[in-house]
């Protein structure tokens, strides 16, 4: 059995899913499971726990796409963040398409959120791979605060374009 | 996954099957629950130990001042007095108080965060193991009487 991490991917659009897991798998340093929707995730989650959930889980990080259809990543991402100790700070790197205000706040809460990273779509592999690889190196102190700082020059972009757009 | 459909008399022999061997599962629970609970505490201290160190070796290759700034830091800034402030300041200058080393640190996180409250942590962990248990078990039947997990429902 090896040893490497293991990665949960969750995205509802199982082709892109797939890919993610590949490129994750492709380093040979991770072991990647897919989940195709939020629901899916949580009860995969309760399938690796390990000693009944006294200690902490199998799965080592989240790789998370926050438009999915019945549960959504933001509502995901609050149950997580509300069961066990351990889902308090476990690494989650969010996947979007679309960024506004309220996925900005959320993701990079401090309670509700606390995510390692926020990648716009389309990304790079090598984006995502620095990411993980970050995350595993033990830099993940660093890479909350850094996010939350992105979160705020970007909320003063998305102020800026909204007052912009109101003077037009 | 696929959503098995499960007909009345499944449910019911099911049901009836569940209950008849509830005094073993309790049983079960409470061996398992105990055992799990004892094992699962004492890995997860050990555990945490093992990353504690690892973390406080990486940060100290990475960012070799940091522990001492900040040790400098919160010793200054415990003095209000400006005379005690600056012995503190000469002191350290001429190396006649130096940061705790590596090992202090990692004893002190050892005594602190494990050895203290392992025994409280192991008392949650036999109280809590059982019920744990209990709740696998339930969720086992859930899943049995009903196709799919209780955190599913029916939607894929």
């Amino acid at each position: 059995m090896s040893s490497n991490p293991l990665i949960l991917v969750v995205d509802d659009e199982k082709p892109m899913a797939d890919k993610i897991a590949e490129i994750i798998k492709m380093t040979n340093r991770y072991n990647v499971i897919t989940a195709y929707g939020a629901h899916e995730a949580i009860d995969l989650i309760d399938n690796n726990k390990r000693f009944l959930g006294l200690t902490d889980n199998k799965i080592k990080c989240i790789i998370l796409d926050l438009k999915m259809p019945e549960m959504d990543g933001l509502q995901f991402l609050k149950r997580l963040r509300h069961t066990e100790a351990w889902f308090k700070l476990m690494p989650v790197i969010v996947l979007t398409a679309f960024e506004d205000e309220e996925k900005l706040q959320v993701t990079t809460n401090p309670v509700i959120g606390n995510v390692a990273a926020y990648l716009k779509k389309p990304f790079k592999k090598e984006e995502l791979i620095d990411t993980i690889d970050r995350i595993f190196h033990d830099e993940i102190g660093h890479m909350i605060d850094e996010t939350r700082e992105k979160k705020y020059k970007r909320l003063d972009e998305l102020e800026a374009e909204k007052k912009k757009s109101q003077g037009q | 996954m696929c959503n098995m459909k499960r007909g009345f008399w499944f449910k019911f022999g099911f049901i009836i099957f569940a209950v008849a061997i509830l005094p073993i599962v309790l049983a079960w629970c409470l061996f398992y629950g105990v055992i799990i609970g004892i094992v699962g505490i004492t890995v997860d201290r050990y555990e945490y130990v093992r990353k504690i160190i690892k973390q406080d070796v990486i940060c100290r290759i990475k960012y070799p001042s940091w522990q001492k700034e900040k040790w400098e830091a919160s010793l200054l800034g415990n003095t209000n007095n400006a005379k005690e402030r600056n012995e503190l300041e000469t002191a350290i200058k001429e190396g006649r108080r130096k940061p705790p080393g590596m090992l202090g640190d990692i004893i002190i996180n050892i005594l602190l965060f494990s050895i203290i409250f392992y025994p409280f942590l192991l008392i949650w962990g036999i109280v809590t193991g059982p019920i744990r248990a209990g709740i696998e078990y339930y969720k086992w039947c859930y899943k049995t009487i009903n196709g799919y997990s209780i955190y599913a429902k029916e939607v894929w």
